[in-house]
């Protein structure tokens, strides 16, 4: 299926960065700290490795197959059942990672701002503006982030300001107090946040100057870490690594705790509003994809038809599939992990492998 | 077609917005029907049942007056019990007209009884859970009975929750208590090898008709329970050697006469000397002030200042000292030599005390005290005032 929007290579730097930040800003900490202690700041730098193998293959891929999504040469790499089966998978993949972050986003929405708000109203008010800006197309969406790119920065930039004073030094000693192997287990859940750039498999054709690609989405990546890192840091300094793993919201705790003299206090709104703005943007990406997955699995020529039936599966099954904060909890750490890498990771190796052994054998059969 | 297009596009804008505006009606609240708990007493009462005290700011009170009227906020104080403090606390509701709203608790008292009892750990854990009460919410202990702080008055404040918040403030100056919350009780208490302190207010008894309030000494705590007190001169010490710089005054005995001096900084570390059999310490203290007042009537020259620094020395070494013994006979290591231990040899620390520190590590620890002092100037005068 040919684009018809397209999008540059810088749109696609913001793009990355608001797909791999928002929910790691809300929830790395508490993984990274558990299993890492005062050294899980420094889990998210083994984290970006998976986000870049993924981008290495995804990038040849895309190179070998140009103008191509990914469910379409995934076709031809494997063959038309077992492609479209595993275009299926990636539909689903995407489709459901949009649900988990409109799940954790009006997971926050009713703890801390609107508590007595039925679960059902939040779902269809959300869910309605997604799919009128699903309307608007990828270019749409392209443009929302160009306006609210500079709000991940202001967030991190007020954070790490505000806090100074709350430091606690000693936080961080003994250094590692976990060792390595925590701060390699407290990798293993972001790994998967990071892994979500397997997504430009499908935005790679849509790219106006894909010369650009490398040095953009590499750039993305390693701002992203940059800022989860700070984030970790300053919520271990803050809290105590203890503290910071016990805490359901960590980043949202001590952003609350936070004050500045006597009159800039109680800052969870300018946490909020930037958040959720990016939150919003990120489901919009994976529920884009993952609509444009399936259309394009099943050919259906304009991927619009499929938004309304999806968005009303997805309010049923947000709340059928996750009726509380626990079973969501348990979703998100221990099953979501294991079926993301599965599809981000695993899947794409499996399929250079496969491309790589292809040509390799053609070219031989060539020779001969 | 395109009107048509134009017309549904409004429509959904307009569906969309009025969604988002009115979906937070069902979390709407009035200001004058919530009751806004400011400050918590916690206590045991005589039946041995949870007992909480609550100064709430009356709205309407204030809502009622005229504009020109300059009435300020009147705060009641209403009382429950309970079998566990969170029943006591939901209890209160029983008497209040309004939701219990805790978005602005500031305050949190514990009597002694309180704090030694098993409740103790459940109010933290609530106020850890409950997602409304932030982390600034300041920590108080007294040995009188919690509510009875809210009978006294503290001055130029409104009410006790505001005056104590002030009172904490100030504390860092003079450092006979401090300024504690829960964020940073949590800290300190989940860190390995160090107790940490509650700020005590005591009752003054004044030739007045009220009483007043102030804050002079500490409580320690050590595994979630009340382990004893610290006085004013042993929490000063306890957060010198922390490192948690103020301005305190102190006095000291020079050339037979009284002289007074003041701190600009303060600054303590804590040196681990290797021995795997007992744990060995030396505490550094470097202090640099300024002298406030003195009684003599002998001209201070420049020579004498190594003699008033010794002097100086002496004494900060003896309160620091004093109150390292004092915390190893109560076995609560409050100044965080566990801690020290911890950063410096992780493994001997989890091998040999990670879960006895204060029963068996710190009280036999050896402990030295060197002090620094640095007499920045003689204030503002050569000469005292028996010379003109």
């Amino acid at each position: 299926m040919a684009h018809s929007e397209t999008i540059t290579t810088k749109q696609l730097y913001r793009l990355i960065v608001m797909l791999i930040l928002p929910t790691a800003l809300l929830s790395v900490p508490t993984v990274t700290l558990q299993k890492g202690g005062n050294g899980g700041w420094l889990s998210p730098l083994l984290s970006m490795m998976v986000g870049v193998v993924v981008f290495i293959c995804m990038y040849i891929l895309g190179k070998a197959f140009p103008g191509e999504s990914l469910v379409a040469y995934v076709q031809k790499l494997v063959g038309t059942p077992i492609g479209k089966i595993i275009g299926i998978f990636y539909g689903l993949y995407f489709w459901t990672s949009g649900l988990i972050v409109v799940r954790e986003m009006i997971g926050l929405i009713q703890s801390a701002v609107l508590i007595k708000t039925p679960l059902l109203m939040l779902h269809i008010c959300i869910f309605a503006a997604l799919a009128y800006m699903l309307y608007c197309g990828l270019e749409g969406i392209a443009r929302i982030s160009d306006l609210i790119f500079i709000l991940p920065f202001l967030l991190t930039a007020i954070f790490l300001i505000v806090s100074i004073g709350s430091f606690h030094k000693n936080a961080f000693l003994p250094f590692l107090d976990k060792g390595w192997s925590g701060v390699i287990q407290g990798a293993y859940v972001p790994a998967s946040w990071f892994g979500e750039i397997v997504f430009i498999g499908m935005l790679i054709p849509a790219i106006r100057t894909p010369e650009k690609l490398v040095h953009y989405s590499l750039r993305g990546l390693i701002l992203t870490t940059a800022q989860l890192v700070l984030v970790i840091a300053v919520v271990t300094s803050v809290m105590g690594a203890e503290e910071g793993a016990r805490s359901v919201y960590p980043t949202y705790n001590v952003i609350r705790y936070l004050q500045w003299g006597e009159f800039f206090e109680h800052l969870d709104a300018m946490f909020l509003i930037p958040w959720i703005a990016l939150m919003v943007l990120k489901s919009l990406l994976f529920y884009y994809t993952g609509i444009l997955c399936i259309s394009e699995t099943l050919q259906v020529s304009q991927y619009k038809i499929l938004i309304f039936p999806i968005f009303m599966l997805s309010i049923t099954l947000s709340i059928w599939l996750f009726p509380d904060k626990i079973s969501f909890r348990e979703y998100l750490y221990i099953v979501y992990p294991v079926y993301a890498l599965a599809l981000q990771l695993i899947l794409p190796l499996i399929l250079l492998a496969t491309h790589l052994i292809r040509s390799s054998m053609l070219r031989g059969g060539s020779h001969s | 077609m395109k009107i048509f297009s134009r017309v549904f596009q409004l429509c959904t804008i307009t569906i969309l917005l009025t969604t988002f505006f009115t979906t937070g009606c069902w979390d709407y609240r009035e200001l004058d029907k919530d009751t806004v708990v400011d400050s918590l007493a916690y206590d045991i009462n005589e039946n041995g049942n949870a007992a909480v005290a609550a100064e709430i700011p009356n709205f309407r009170s204030a809502s009622n007056s005229n504009g020109s009227e300059n009435k300020q906020t009147k705060m009641e104080v209403v009382t429950a019990s309970g079998h566990t403090f969170y029943e006591a606390i939901q209890n209160l509701t029983d008497v209040l007209p309004g939701t219990l709203t805790f978005s602005h608790h500031r305050v949190n008292i514990f009597s002694e009884s309180m704090a030694k009892s098993e409740f103790f750990p459940n109010v933290l854990d609530r106020l850890i859970r409950v997602g409304e009460i932030r982390r600034r919410t300041l920590f108080f202990i007294t040995s009188d009975r919690a509510e009875n702080i809210f009978e006294h008055k503290i001055h130029v404040s409104g009410n006790i929750g505001e005056g104590l918040t002030g009172l904490a403030q100030a504390s860092i100056e003079q450092q006979y208590g401090m300024k504690v919350d829960l964020n940073q009780f949590l800290y300190e208490m989940s860190t390995p090898g160090i107790d940490p302190m509650i700020p005590r207010l005591v009752i003054q008894h004044t030739s007045s008709d009220t009483d007043e309030i102030c804050i002079f000494g500490s409580g320690v705590i050590r595994k979630e329970r009340f382990a004893g007190w610290l006085s004013g001169n042993e929490t000063r010490a306890a957060l010198w050697v922390k490192g948690q710089s103020g301005h305190p005054t102190f006095s000291i005995i020079w050339n037979g006469e009284k002289m007074i001096v003041k701190t600009k900084e303060i600054h303590g570390k804590i040196i681990t000397i290797p021995n795997k059999e007992t744990p060995q310490f030396i505490v550094k203290i470097e202090w640099a002030g300024d002298m406030s007042m003195y009684s003599g009537d002998k001209e201070i020259r420049f020579q004498d200042t190594p003699a008033i620094e010794n002097e100086i020395s002496k004494s900060l070494q003896n309160t620091v000292a004093v109150s390292i013994k004092r915390a190893q006979s109560m076995q609560t290591d409050v100044f965080g030599f566990g801690n020290a231990l911890y950063c410096k040899n992780p493994s001997l620390y989890k091998s040999r005390f990670m879960n006895n520190w204060d029963i068996t590590g710190f009280p036999n620890a050896k402990i030295n005290v060197s002090v620094k002092s640095t007499l920045l100037g003689l204030g503002y005068s050569l000469t005292p005032p028996e010379k003109r």
